[in-house]
């Protein structure tokens, strides 16, 4: 409490002294006029792609079936966990899953030691997204019981899995929808996810999937 | 008919005395009726940059005390005319009057090819000459005058071709008091701007400011480049 | 860090000569400087989303004890913990004494430039608890017992070269420049330390004072594993990173990763919320946020210097200087290099330490141009140079590193106040002016070929180490005007020459 205080008296005892009106107004730079861009989901489609993300669609939750079997095979999946939200569920993931013998139950409870399974053992992560945002690629996730902050981060490949009502074009919007739950407090933790997990520290070469999934799926269903 | 003054710089006027009359004859050819204050000496900035503002403030009240009769002031220096517009007003902060002197000469001084093109519209006040010319863009006039095009449009209405350099903005390294206090860099800079010039493959590199030409002219000098250094007024004026 | 600012000259000299650090520069900035111009210029709005950032940080900071108060007390809400370090001490001995208190021996760390102001890693050791950066970019020049040499991307003034070299002798693994294997190699290494740390480490990008939440910006991943798997996770900011609302966020979110990086936003943004939800799944204990001081106080005291507290770390004005170009990260001595860490650099450390830095800039604006919340970089420059210049050295009470301050170089100083003085007389008299010039010809005429001087003996000739200085003209502008001038105004100076 004595620093709190302290520091809070010495910004009120800085801020004294007003800034000086500038004089002189700086001109900045003039710029070119910016291109038009698409919206909604041809803007989430382009940029996702730009990102390396992999987006594809399935109208039916046979359809989903066979794109998670495609992906099971081409990548030779055996560890897949998906969580158990109302979508993936009417989307029958699990069952799908189940039947491919790939599904893994839920490895992200810690035990009674309080110790959490190894991320490695996973091959693949099947989750849902809360929103949607078009013009940066982004899939928002909000973490909540049943499908946790780990669920989307400690796997080779993730699948997200949405619908097109969950799309809004900027993150304005995105704000709007999501505000009110994070003023509640009701959540810990909200993430917003452009793309696979990437690094350009070593002479700005990019390298795709370092501490997240470097493959990254988004799959819009309904 | 309106007087103007031309504020030659001191570098102008004690080193490149030529782009002075270059300047004069633009502005003359131009219909002007131009004068050359012989009180003006130096706008101070050279010791405003180095954090002497004391020494700076009596050189500005000179410089606004020269100008202020005068319709307009016109200036072959970027630097120098940014000087007084953007940071006279700053210098006397605390002088309400001197303030509102600097304010008044700023609003009337302008770069020599900012008037030109802006105010007169008249770029073709510029003479006539042959030949290819690349063009270093000046700090204080590309980013606190915002002139960038003005300077070309002046070359290309005296018939020249221009070959733009790569980097043209990049900081050519000079920076006042920078090209002593920290020479090494400075030298550094200035090498990496020869190179681009020399590359952009003109017998000549102009640019709006004196300081910036001192600096890559001696460079140029010091490699034994053929090409030479020249201030966008003297390219323009010839033939006039 | 050991505090190398009074070296500035000599680390400048170094990096010059430094070859291979000069192409590593070169060709990561360049680049980094035209991802960031296109990004931006993507956004038709890019200038008035600059001017209402710009505008929503001088509001926080008019009025920054009440947004303190609203963030800390809405992470208290959400179940947080705030605490408060009035100096790098103070926030080290918190960060320390919370993981002492909870048996911790191994901290995993996501990128915090907050850390390495507070040397909070040496700290770290001699409690015997062992800090792993967990983003390559700072394992790397953590490896190499080096600070990191730019605000966003740590081991830029490293070719593949010397990372091979690096990991091979450190990890032991075998020598391969290939970027890709350089990565797999840090990402195995690193992977497991995630779960065993007992403390999970990080910064904050911006803090939401309306929710209490915390922004982590990131591409990698490990910010996210560090703030979630161990049971503890403290973040540590600056007092000045302060948010007003989600909405002020969306602009400052627009203006970062694309300033920083060239990216729309970073491949994960998280918005923390206080410590897991008793029904949540995963997710830290507790959360503890340590709101930092360190000489930020100070700078807002001066009301010129405080608009530097606007910044919001993203590095743009780093990679537009043609100065930084030339010399990378760590020959300013420091935490903060560039042109803002010009500014902060000596506001914060105080300008006796770091007196060279405010004249390491030609002025020429491209870091104004390039900074997303329009800090007019060269003005808070010329600040400090004329506090340099004519007030008496402001030393910082407690500042970092182990160097006592160190005054200009007093004779340095007193010469050039002397030859200012001198100059300045001069100029005030036009005729005296022109003598000077007559003079400086006289002397330098016989020394001089077609126009151009090579060498002025000393103490004048800095100028011509590296280029030729110019010869006076015969005769001045205002002697021609005066010899020339025709009869009345109207006509002037005829021009035969």
């Amino acid at each position: 409490m004595d620093n709190r205080r302290a520091i809070l008296d010495a910004i009120r005892a800085a801020l004294k002294d007003p800034r000086p009106q500038a004089l002189v107004p700086h001109r900045e730079r003039p710029r070119p006029p910016a291109p038009a861009l698409a919206k909604g989901l041809d803007r989430f489609r382009e940029v996702f792609a730009e990102l390396q993300g992999q987006y594809a669609e399935a109208r039916s939750a046979a359809e989903v079936g066979a794109a998670l079997e495609r992906l099971v095979s081409t990548r030779g999946l055996r560890r897949v966990f998906a969580t158990d939200t109302p979508r993936l569920a009417r989307m029958n993931v699990r069952e799908t899953l189940r039947r491919l013998g790939v599904f893994c139950a839920s490895p992200y409870r810690p035990d009674e030691a309080g110790a959490h399974p190894r991320p490695a053992d996973l091959d693949a992560l099947v989750t849902g997204a809360d929103l949607v945002i078009a013009e940066s690629g982004t899939l928002v996730h909000v973490a909540k019981p049943g499908e946790g902050r780990m669920t989307t981060l400690t796997a080779p490949l993730h699948v997200v899995l949405f619908t097109a009502d969950q799309v809004v074009d900027t993150l304005e919007e995105a704000i709007a929808r999501l505000g009110p739950a994070v003023a509640s407090g009701e959540r810990s933790c909200v993430t917003l996810i452009s793309g696979p997990s990437r690094t350009a520290d070593i002479e700005k070469q990019l390298f795709i999937g370092v501490h997240g999934p470097g493959a990254l799926h988004a799959l819009r269903v309904g | 008919m309106p007087r103007i003054a031309l504020f030659t710089t001191c570098l102008v006027d004690q080193f490149f005395p030529g782009v002075g009359r270059a300047a004069l004859k633009l502005l003359r050819r131009a219909g002007c009726r131009v004068e050359f204050p012989p009180n003006q000496t130096c706008c101070g900035q050279p010791f405003f940059n180095m954090g002497h503002r004391e020494a700076a403030r009596p050189l500005a009240r000179r410089t606004i005390e020269v100008l202020r009769p005068y319709d307009a002031a016109v200036l072959p220096s970027g630097s120098c005319a940014a000087m007084i517009r953007v940071h006279y007003p700053e210098l006397f902060r605390h002088e309400p009057r001197w303030q509102a002197a600097a304010l008044e000469v700023g609003r009337k001084t302008f770069e020599l090819s900012e008037y030109l093109v802006n105010v007169l519209g008249r770029p073709d006040a510029a003479g006539r000459s042959e030949g290819t010319v690349t063009v270093h863009d000046s700090c204080h006039l590309l980013r606190e005058l915002r002139i960038q095009a003005e300077p070309r449009t002046l070359l290309r209405a005296a018939g020249r071709r221009i070959a733009e350099m790569e980097d043209a903005a990049v900081c050519c390294g000079f920076g006042g008091a920078f090209a002593v206090k920290m020479g090494p860099i400075s030298g550094r800079m200035l090498s990496s701007k020869l190179d681009r010039i020399e590359a952009a493959g003109a017998p000549v590199v102009c640019a709006g400011d004196v300081s910036c030409l001192m600096h890559i002219g001696g460079g140029l000098s010091r490699r034994g480049s053929a090409v030479r250094a020249v201030h966008v007024a003297e390219i323009a004026a010839e033939g006039l | 860090m050991d505090v190398a600012t009074h070296r500035f000259r000599e680390n400048a000299a170094a990096a010059l000569a430094d070859e291979p650090l000069q192409q590593a520069l070169a060709k990561a900035l360049r680049q980094a400087e035209s991802v960031a111009a296109a990004a931006a210029a993507e956004r038709a709005d890019w200038e008035d989303l600059r001017a209402r950032a710009r505008a929503m940080k001088e509001e926080v900071i008019d009025h920054l004890d009440w947004y303190l108060d609203q963030f800390a007390a809405q992470v208290e809400a959400r179940g947080g913990t705030v605490h408060w370090a009035r100096t790098a001490a103070e926030a080290r001995a918190i960060v320390i004494g919370l993981a002492t208190a909870r048996g911790v021996r191994l901290v995993v760390k996501g990128k915090s430039m907050a850390s390495e102001e507070i040397d909070l890693n040496p700290a770290l050791e001699a409690a015997g608890i062992r800090p792993v950066e967990g983003d390559l970019g700072e394992y790397i020049v953590q490896l190499a017992g080096q600070p990191p040499s730019h605000l966003t991307t740590p081991a830029i003034h490293l070719a593949r070269g010397q990372i091979a070299d690096l990991f091979h002798r450190v990890l032991g693994v075998e020598r391969n420049e290939d970027p890709d294997y350089l990565c797999q190699v840090a990402r195995q290494t690193l992977r497991g330390l995630f779960r065993e740390a007992g403390m999970g480490f990080t910064g904050a990008n911006f803090a939401v004072a309306e929710t209490g939440t915390i922004v982590l910006h990131e591409n990698e991943g490990n910010i996210r594993l560090a703030a979630t798997l161990p049971r503890l996770h403290v973040a540590l900011l600056g007092i000045e990173k302060i948010v007003p609302s989600l909405t002020d966020l969306a602009v400052v979110m627009r203006l970062l990763p694309r300033a920083s990086t060239g990216q729309r936003l970073t491949a994960y943004t998280s918005w923390i919320t206080g410590p897991r939800r008793p029904d949540e799944d995963d997710g830290p204990d507790e959360l503890h946020v340590v709101l930092l001081d360190n000489g930020r106080t100070r700078l807002l005291a001066d009301p010129v210097a405080r608009d530097a507290l606007r910044c919001i770390r993203c590095g743009a004005c780093l990679n537009a200087c043609p100065v930084f170009r030339m010399l990378g990260g760590h020959a300013y001595g420091w935490i903060l290099p560039g042109p803002i860490g010009s500014v902060l650099t000596p506001a914060l450390l105080g300008t006796d330490r770091a007196a060279d830095l405010p004249f390491a800039s030609t002025l020429c604006g491209a870091c104004r141009d390039a900074c997303p919340v329009r800090i007019d970089i060269p003005a808070l420059l010329l600040h400090l140079r004329h506090l340099i210049a004519e007030l008496p050295p402001a030393p910082a009470a407690d500042a970092p590193g182990g160097t006592p301050p160190v005054p200009l170089a007093p004779l340095r100083g007193a010469l050039e106040r002397f030859a200012v003085a001198f100059a300045s007389r001069i100029l005030r008299s036009p005729w005296l002016f022109n003598l000077s010039g007559r003079m400086a010809r006289a002397f330098l005429w016989p020394i001089s070929r077609a126009g151009w001087v090579r060498w002025i003996p000393p103490p004048f000739n800095a100028w011509t180490r590296c280029r030729d200085f110019p010869l006076p003209a015969r005769q001045s502008f205002r002697r021609w005007w005066k010899e020339n001038a025709g009869a009345g105004e109207a006509s002037g100076p005829d021009f035969t020459e």
